[in-house]
């Protein structure tokens, strides 16, 4: 049935998110107990087109568009924390959380992300160990309460004439977890190299999971926001990304392939592409442990062969 | 005649520092030089043509 005049005016109230007209009685859809209560209270009935209606108040809260929701839980306070989400130095603005890893020597759980987000080298000095990450970033309204471990270890940004490979950092894990996991995206596997037009996604804090394609699989770029918005650093051997799927505060997102093979970690970008590290480098220089495929299904794979393997060797004997 | 390397190489020496100059690379047989710009960028290096790609500055995110 089209909106009717009365219905318009209803929906203008402040509480109410949405009405309908249908089997001889008014839903209005409202944001809150307290908004039912009200307008139980002071419209029970309404006359839609000469006729009275009885008013039924649904509770719905506010409706958003599913990106908005999405993005809205990216920004919010999650637990169990994993890749994807908001965070960053408590000193700094907004940044992303890449994923859980697990260091490959002591098998301790670590939050990764770029140098620039867990430090402070965007405000001129790249921190002190042991800074405090928040989950929310301070931009979203991370407190310390919102503390989710402390800055541990970060491969330096080194100014010219010397070069960059990655911007990376770790920190500690200190509230619960799901490793490997990254929102949108699922359970990371192994690394792969980076392939000219390989088609490659990403999830992060601004603009959720978005897709792009492989331009240049070794660029020498210069990258400017360090220590100061005059200087640059050079890095080398990076992954350039078109077109641009990445904005501010995406810093940190994982890149990888529709199967979840990883290929980098997003830390920079220009109105036309999006920059990665190559992650080979990510996981060596920090002693990071990478996965093989999700263990489910070569678990899976495993089961459905034994039978024939019991077949195979019954008949040889 | 030079490699694809050998020219990357020199293009790193000579291009860098120019101030429009915001990144390099290479394919098997041609340099690529993103730009701001595409002033004072040479048309070929040891041989090898160059393809300017024009772009804002990259950014950290």
């Amino acid at each position: 049935m089209p909106l009717t005049p009365e219905l318009k005016k209803l929906l203008e109230e402040k509480g109410i998110v949405g009405v309908s007209n249908e089997i001889g009685v008014v839903r209005v859809y409202v944001e809150t107990r307290e908004d039912a209560e009200k307008l139980l209270l002071e419209i029970p009935e309404i006359q839609v087109a000469g006729i009275s209606y009885k008013v039924e108040p649904i509770i719905s809260g506010r409706f958003f568009t599913l990106q908005a929701l999405d993005l809205l839980e990216r920004t919010s306070r999650v637990r169990p924390i994993l890749g994807g989400i908001s965070c960053a130095n408590r000193y700094i603005t907004a940044g992303t959380l890449t994923a859980i890893f697990r260091d490959k020597t002591t098998k301790e759980l670590k939050i990764l992300s770029n140098n620039h987000v867990l430090t402070r080298i965007i405000k001129g000095i790249e921190g002190e160990i042991g800074d405090e990450i928040l989950q929310p970033s301070p931009y979203d309204d991370g407190t310390l309460s919102d503390v989710i471990g402390k800055l541990e270890k970060f491969v330096s940004i080194k100014l010219p004439p010397e070069t960059n490979v990655i911007d990376a950092a770790i920190a500690t894990c200190e509230v619960d977890s799901k490793p490997y996991e990254v929102m949108d995206i699922g359970t990371l596997g192994t690394i792969t190299q980076a392939l000219p037009n390989m088609v490659v996604k990403k999830s992060g804090r601004t603009t959720g999971l978005t897709r792009g394609m492989i331009f240049d699989t070794s660029a020498t770029v210069k990258v400017y926001g360090y220590y100061s918005p005059d200087t640059y650093a050079i890095f080398e051997d990076q992954i350039v990304i078109s077109p641009a799927i990445a904005a501010g505060g995406d810093s940190g997102s994982i890149l990888c392939t529709e199967d979840n093979r990883i290929v980098g970690l997003i830390f920079a970008g220009s109105d036309r592409f999006t920059l990665a590290n190559k992650f080979s480098y990510v996981s060596e220089m920090l002693n990071l442990e990478v996965i093989e495929k999700p263990i489910a299904k070569a678990g899976l794979s495993l089961l459905l062969l034994l039978p024939l393997a019991f077949v195979f060797i019954k008949r040889k004997s | 005649m030079a490699t694809i390397e050998e020219a990357f190489v020199r293009a790193q020496m000579i291009l860098i520092g120019k101030k429009n100059v915001i990144g390099l690379s290479r394919t098997k047989d041609r340099i690529i030089v993103y730009a701001t710009s595409p002033e004072d960028i040479p048309k070929t290096i040891l041989g090898f043509p160059v393809e300017i790609i024009i772009t804002k500055p990259f950014w950290v995110l």
